[in-house]
């Protein structure tokens, strides 16, 4: 469904982004992409989302290059961003109803943008609130709503649980599984290695703008994730069983 | 997908603080331009029409053709447009009427013929009252509002379109749909227009609806029609603000770096071109001539036609003279040896004032009128000239001024907005030229109604030479000074088009500078 092939990005001044990346997210698949800050996840994203054009190589969303037909390719990504403000004179319904649209919905009833507001946990009290009243995992909340409203077949996550709670965090997951079941290629980056760890099918770790390392479920639950993780992003070698 | 872009953009201005001040800000501006206007333009057109009546009344109430050509055509009034209240400021620097009286001469020559001077055209100057001693206040016509108010409040409205949508995330929201950024920007243009421009529409009716209980200010359709393209200029002009304020801010990812950038250049183009670059254009301009300077270049050319008929008109009587000899033997001496003349005068002063006393007796003929007429018609030949190249000397410095001004927004749109107002420069040149085809139409007159007399002797200029027949009031050309659709709008045609010009280059420059930004 989501696929980068070579994707290269080479900032001016010779800055390497992202090198050479390879990767494929399936249908009803949560793909995280793990890595420090500066380690190209971000222009990953804005690659796919055709914010920045790749230096070369190319992506693709169900076998539409992104760089040559972004317009059509859009139409089946729903992007969540890390700390989203939304319009904050407008209230929730305003804030969904208004990106609804713009994802393409031409009619949208307020028995469905509730439907949505209720899916993603927000109070009910807070639908007609104008968003600049709310807390970050509201806002969060809202972001998701937006996403699932445009009912795309990729969902792209630029680390979507930043700043939320535990109970939001959990939340949020679980509105990830409800998304993955419904069959959409989910793509999150972040650098939350325990949510990543209980909600991915794969893991990529990125350094420096390299795919150094790619788990599969299996991998994800016998490797320390953690211990790898630190190796590859902070250079740590992994201490060795006490038990041993 | 455009159109819910601009719906969003306008409820967002809609719902905002400086959308309210704006309405409020526009209203009370425009409603005391219009209450201003009932105050002070039921007078102006009173005058109008008095000077006018009191004009045409002098004029029919010449019946000898000598007189009229003496007395000329009258002041010939301009008609004050019906829509001064938008544009009335730089009128007051101008003249309110074509021609002025710079009075007349009459004199003896050669030998006590008496000739006395006809009317030549005189350009006056606008005299704004110099007694007026209240402190010196702005103007609230519309060119005041729009001009900094339209060019200000788009900025506002602007600073933080794009760069506040970039710090907040909603940008990359927005465009991670099917929305390219050309359609994202011509929406958010198009939502701030119909948000600056509702503020500046209602606080127009409100003025239009003030205005409309003055019974002194009737507007026909061709003011309609005016102001219809006023509106249009206006709003033109507000989307070139639009449009830069768009491009700052799509540049811009901070929104203070952004309402600081437009500040500066919201006063360097609306506030220090308009007011300095004009002032600086004239530093580079040779300066037109002082009135000394004037007064010295008229009366030296004058002096030379004088002396010239002098000789001739002497030359002409003392060859006439029955004495001629002996006046002819008392004018050489006169030139070469003046004690000589003066003995002579002593000796013969008896056969002298006989000679005189018979020269004066006689009655001039045709040659000798011919010089007279031809005198005098060279002297307002000479004025007239000199006049008119002290006009268009004048008139060329503001012109090359007003081309400096232009590298301004604001000048061009207040040029334009004088022009179809049916004020200002452009609207008082369109005037000189009917003073100037009615100047023409009056001498024309003249020349033929004494052409159509067989008893004239058709020399003009002079009474002698000239019909003696009464003239019919109805028969004299009449001045009507008219503001028209057309030449209103051909007026301003160049000012609009270099509006036109310029809110395609900042609009290009939005979308190149957008289309270039990181999101």
């Amino acid at each position: 469904m989501l696929e980068t092939r070579d994707l290269t990005k080479v900032y001016n001044e010779n800055v390497l982004a992202v090198n050479n990346l390879n990767m494929k997210v399936d249908d009803g698949e949560i793909y995280v992409v793990l890595g420090a800050n500066g380690a190209g996840k971000s222009t990953t994203i804005s690659m796919l989302l055709n914010f920045i054009e790749p230096t070369s190589g190319t992506a693709l969303v169900d076998d539409i290059e992104i760089p040559k037909f972004p317009l059509e390719a859009k139409k089946h990504l729903a992007y969540v961003s890390e700390n989203v403000e939304l319009y904050r004179n407008f209230t929730a319904r305003q804030n969904l109803s208004f990106f609804a649209k713009l994802g393409g919905r031409k009619k949208v009833s307020n028995t469905e943008l509730d439907a949505t507001l209720g899916r993603v946990g927000l109070p009910e009290e807070a639908f007609t609130r104008r968003v600049k009243t709310f807390s970050k995992g509201m806002r969060q909340r809202l972001g998701i709503a937006i996403a699932i409203m445009k009912n795309a077949q990729a969902v792209l996550l630029d680390e979507p649980t930043s700043g939320l709670d535990p109970k939001g965090g959990a939340d949020f997951l679980n509105l990830l599984r409800e998304l993955k079941e419904e069959g959409k290629a989910i793509f999150m980056s972040t650098h939350d290695i325990f949510r990543a760890k209980e909600i991915a099918d794969r893991i990529g770790i990125l350094v420096q703008g390299n795919l150094e390392r790619e788990l599969t479920r299996e991998e994800i639950l016998k490797e320390n994730l953690e211990a790898l993780y630190l190796h590859y992003v902070a250079g740590y070698e992994p201490e060795e069983d006490a038990s041993e | 997908m455009i159109k819910h872009i601009i719906q969003r953009e306008f409820f967002d201005h809609l719902n905002s603080l400086r959308f309210a001040l704006t309405v409020i800000i526009m209203a009370a501006l425009m409603v005391t331009n219009a209450v201003v206007h009932l105050q002070s333009h039921p007078d102006k057109v009173r005058s109008y029409s008095e000077n006018v009546a009191g004009d045409r009344d002098t004029l029919q109430s010449r019946t000898d053709l000598y007189e009229l050509l003496r007395k000329g055509p009258g002041k010939l009034y301009k008609q004050p447009s019906s829509l001064t209240f938008i544009a009335d400021s730089s009128d007051a620097f101008l003249p309110d009427r074509g021609t002025q009286n710079w009075g007349s001469w009459s004199r003896t020559v050669g030998f006590g013929t008496q000739v006395k001077s006809i009317w030549s055209a005189d350009y006056p100057t606008a005299n704004p009252n110099s007694r007026d001693l209240r402190p010196k206040a702005t103007k609230i016509d519309w060119v005041f509002i729009i001009t900094y108010l339209l060019s200000f409040i788009p900025l506002l409205f602007t600073f933080d379109a794009l760069s506040g949508e970039r710090e907040n995330g909603t940008l990359r929201l927005c465009l991670a749909n099917s929305i390219s950024r050309p359609a994202l920007l011509t929406g958010k243009f198009l939502g701030t227009l119909i948000a600056v421009l509702i503020p500046f529409y209602f606080a127009v009716l409100l003025n239009l609806a003030v205005i409309s209980t003055d019974t002194w200010t009737q507007l026909g359709a061709a003011d309609w029609g005016r102001l219809g393209m006023i509106l249009l200029i206006a709003s033109g002009y507000a989307s070139i603000f639009i449009a830069v304020g768009l491009m700052v801010s799509g540049g811009t990812r901070d929104t203070r770096v952004s309402l600081v950038v437009l500040l500066i250049i919201w006063v360097a183009l609306v506030v220090f071109m308009p007011s300095t670059l004009g002032t600086l254009s004239t530093k580079w301009m040779s300066p037109v001539q002082t009135a000394h300077q004037r007064e010295t270049a008229r009366r030296s050319a004058l002096d030379q036609i004088n002396d010239d008929f002098q000789k001739r008109m002497t030359d002409k009587q003392v060859a006439k003279s029955q004495t001629g000899n002996l006046l002819n033997q008392f004018m050489d001496l006169m030139k070469t040896s003046p004690k000589a003349a003066e003995k002579l005068a002593k000796e013969k002063e008896a056969e002298l004032r006989a000679a005189m006393a018979n020269l004066e007796s006689q009655k001039a003929d045709e040659e000798e009128l011919r010089i007279k007429a031809e005198f005098v018609n060279k002297d307002v030949e000479i004025r007239e000239r000199l006049n008119r190249a002290h006009l268009q000397a004048q008139l060329a410095q503001v012109q090359r001024a007003r081309v400096v001004t232009r590298f301004s927004p604001a000048a061009i749109v207040q040029y334009a907005l004088e022009s179809m107002t049916g004020t200002g420069l452009k609207r008082h040149l369109q005037f000189l030229d009917s003073v100037h085809l009615h100047m023409r139409q009056f001498r024309n007159f003249i020349t033929e109604t004494d052409r159509a007399d067989t008893e004239s002797l058709h020399i003009i200029g002079i009474p002698e030479g000239m019909s003696k027949k009464p003239i019919s009031p109805q028969a004299l050309p009449s001045f009507a000074d008219k503001i028209t659709f057309s030449d209103t709008f051909n007026a301003a045609i160049v000012d609009m088009l270099l509006l036109l010009g310029l809110l395609g280059i900042s609009l290009l420059g939005a979308f190149f500078v957008f289309s270039r930004s990181d999101i």
